[in-house]
């Protein structure tokens, strides 16, 4: 087509505005563009109100409202047919969920009574188990039991996946499903990384991501898997990663207000610093959620704080400063029921008494912990715990004391199947303990050795971490 | 909202709707959204809240964050649109085989008087893309940016472009008066 042809085959108005608003084909934008390129001037000024309106709207989308704004609602009249009709969408569909939600107990019950092929079968088939209320209490459930049973909780979060994918969008928004069906995903993403399957979390975060790009783009709910994912980061030690994301996360809430999630978000960072080996970096975050959070309406978040600081404050050599903490420490704890979490706090006060040179004291103590750590199962704690009585073993010289501690920790470790590294670790400590050539060195080392093989080992089923 | 009855949970939405109904109308009207898509937009916010309200804390808050975040992606998907089209069209014209030589070598010669009025760091992004026809790492590599980096300066300049082709088109001496004032 010549230039001369190209200028005098204008776009009709509908064309153009069809360009505009996105509605044309592929060969049809094409022929509009090239008409735009050859410099038209006559459609260029037809074009150029509608790209102006585009940039004051987004320049007003990013501005605040201000107190002069008041006077807007006037010259919204034009709205009221409108979002009068979005209002009533809106409550014929909250009294559908009323209702759903009242349900949803007994649709759970029986659906449990079942295998889960059985289980299959009839969400895909009956449609009284595809509701949205159903869905959603699957997913809470699942989400209450990821520490106690991580292993329920990811059959459940499956379950309300394969819910999630039979609603009709004909009932429910289908950009708002994919946003569940994002959620749900980053629950059983959430639940397989605390089962250390890291592999299967990041699959599962990849379709979390593609969910919520299909989705509503809320950004509430991309915040919700970015947490997820820096909580997979941080487990494989991926440190900056995972603060990365967190910062994103926390600038997300922050716009929404919500001062709750910000201060979950800040205590994750905490700890991602906590186990890059920066305590006092770690530190500020965590003065900043005791700022934040509400005793009240979150104890668990205050109790990490808490229980984290005083671990830095140790670490750090500040002792002193962090014996003063213990007694609020313990008031937090004692409303805790969870017999890890008291486990937790005894290790913290015996840490801090071998910090205060009190070794029989934190000779028992650290006695106490391992015991109860043995009992449950947990071969990394009972290691690391091991590590700390051996600091005062070899402190006072009892290399037998040393000898016998290394070899009942190999024995746990090895009935207990741990990683590799662990071992190797370990097979090292009690080497060196059969020679006489254990060092506070080697000590620190094989902490550390440990301590990143925990991460990646153990379901992490300490208090300190989140979510 | 969990633990409340139906008609507790229905009237904290009446009046939370009340509060929140004039801050919408202002959003909407300063961010030009359309009357049209006002509605689609309020209704899909408000689903998505109902959704999750146990877990908002302060609702109006909530709400008037997130209607101004969809009023920007409103715009901004728009606008994406837009850039992707002329995008498209070009990479089409300028760098597969064409039907007919005369019609690349005019959109060529389109494109090149159009450059000049793209901010400069743009102009070697945008004929290393359309000109050579090459991708993304291959334009980084050449021009020093990193691989995470280059795909967003595209985007701004090809937002550039857009503006250039819908709101400035040529000067006064562009080709139009060019032709003019040669016959």
């Amino acid at each position: 087509m010549s230039w001369e042809e190209t200028m005098s085959a204008h776009p009709s108005p509908d064309t153009l505005t069809g360009f505009l608003d996105g509605r044309l084909s592929r060969s049809e934008n094409a022929q509009v563009v090239s008409h735009l390129l050859a410099g038209c001037s006559s459609c260029r000024r037809q074009t150029e109100a509608h790209w102006r309106r585009m940039e004051e709207g987004l320049r007003a989308a990013r501005a605040k409202i201000g107190e002069e704004e008041e006077g807007l609602a006037a010259a919204s009249s034009g709205l009221d047919a409108p979002l009068a009709r979005a209002l009533e969408t809106v409550r014929q569909a909250q009294a559908r969920l009323m209702r759903e939600r009242s349900e949803a107990p007994k649709l759970a019950e029986r659906i449990a009574a079942h295998p889960h092929s059985r289980q299959v079968t009839l969400v895909r088939n009956s449609r009284r188990f595809q509701t949205w209320g159903l869905c959603e209490l699957l997913l809470k459930r699942s989400y209450g039991l990821r520490y106690d049973n991580p292993r329920m909780g990811a059959e459940l979060a499956e379950l309300a996946l394969l819910v999630a994918e039979v609603l009709s969008p004909a009932t429910y928004e289908a950009s708002l499903i994919e946003d569940l069906k994002g959620r749900a995903w980053s629950y059983l993403a959430n639940s397989r990384r605390i089962l250390a399957d890291f592999r299967g979390a990041r699959e599962a975060i990849a379709e979390a991501t593609a969910c919520l790009e299909r989705g509503t783009g809320d950004p509430f709910e991309r915040a919700g898997l970015l947490i997820v994912s820096a909580a997979l980061d941080r487990c494989r030690g991926e440190f900056l990663e995972a603060i990365q994301k967190l910062d994103r996360a926390i600038a997300i809430y922050r716009k929404y207000n919500d001062h709750g999630q910000v201060a979950q978000a800040v205590l994750d960072k905490g700890y991602a610093y906590m186990r890059a080996e920066k305590p006092r970096v770690a530190m500020r975050y965590f003065r900043e959620v005791l700022e934040l959070a509400d005793p009240s309406e979150n104890p668990q978040l205050v109790l990490c704080a808490e229980h984290n600081l005083t671990m830095c404050l140790n670490e750090l050599g500040r002792h002193e400063e962090a014996w003063t903490r213990l007694p609020r420490l313990k008031e937090l704890h004692q409303r805790s029921s969870d017999q890890l979490s008291q486990l937790r706090l005894r290790w913290v006060e015996a840490q801090i008494l071998l910090g205060l040179d009190r070794a029989d004291e934190a000779e028992a103590a650290f006695r106490e912990v391992r015991e109860g750590f043995a009992e449950e199962g947990l071969a990394y704690d009972v290691a690391l715990v091991s590590l700390d009585l051996a600091t005062i073993h070899l402190r006072r010289g009892e290399t037998a004391d040393l000898r016998q501690l290394a070899t009942e920790v190999l024995d746990i470790a090895r009935s207990r199947s741990v990683d590799r590294d662990a071992m190797a670790a370990l097979i090292l400590f009690a080497n060196a303990a059969k020679v006489e050539q254990v060092t506070i060195g080697l000590i620190q080392e094989i902490v550390a050795a440990i301590s990143r093989a925990r991460v990646e080992g153990e379901p992490d089923l300490s208090p300190e971490r989140s979510p | 909202m969990a633990g409340q009855s139906h008609q507790a949970q229905s009237e904290a939405l009446e009046q939370l709707l009340d509060a929140v109904t004039p801050r919408f109308k202002r959003i909407l009207c300063r961010s030009r959204i359309p009357e049209q898509d006002a509605e689609d937009l309020v209704q899909e916010l408000l689903l998505s809240y109902i959704s999750k309200s146990s877990e908002v804390r302060d609702p109006q808050a909530w709400l008037t964050a997130a209607m101004k975040y969809r009023c920007l992606m409103y715009w901004r998907s728009r606008r994406r649109r837009l850039w992707v089209a002329v995008d498209e069209a070009l990479l089409e014209a300028m760098t597969e085989p064409a039907e007919s030589d005369a019609d690349r070598l005019a959109l060529a010669h389109d494109f090149d008087r159009v450059l000049p009025q793209i901010p400069q760091r743009c102009r070697s992004l945008l004929q290393l893309r359309y000109g050579l026809g090459l991708k993304p790492r291959e334009v980084a590599r050449e021009l020093g940016y990193s691989r995470t980096s280059v795909w967003n300066i595209t985007k701004r300049c090809l937002t550039a472009l857009t503006r250039r082709l819908l709101v400035a088109g040529y000067d006064e001496l562009g080709r139009d008066d060019e032709r003019a004032s040669v016959a």
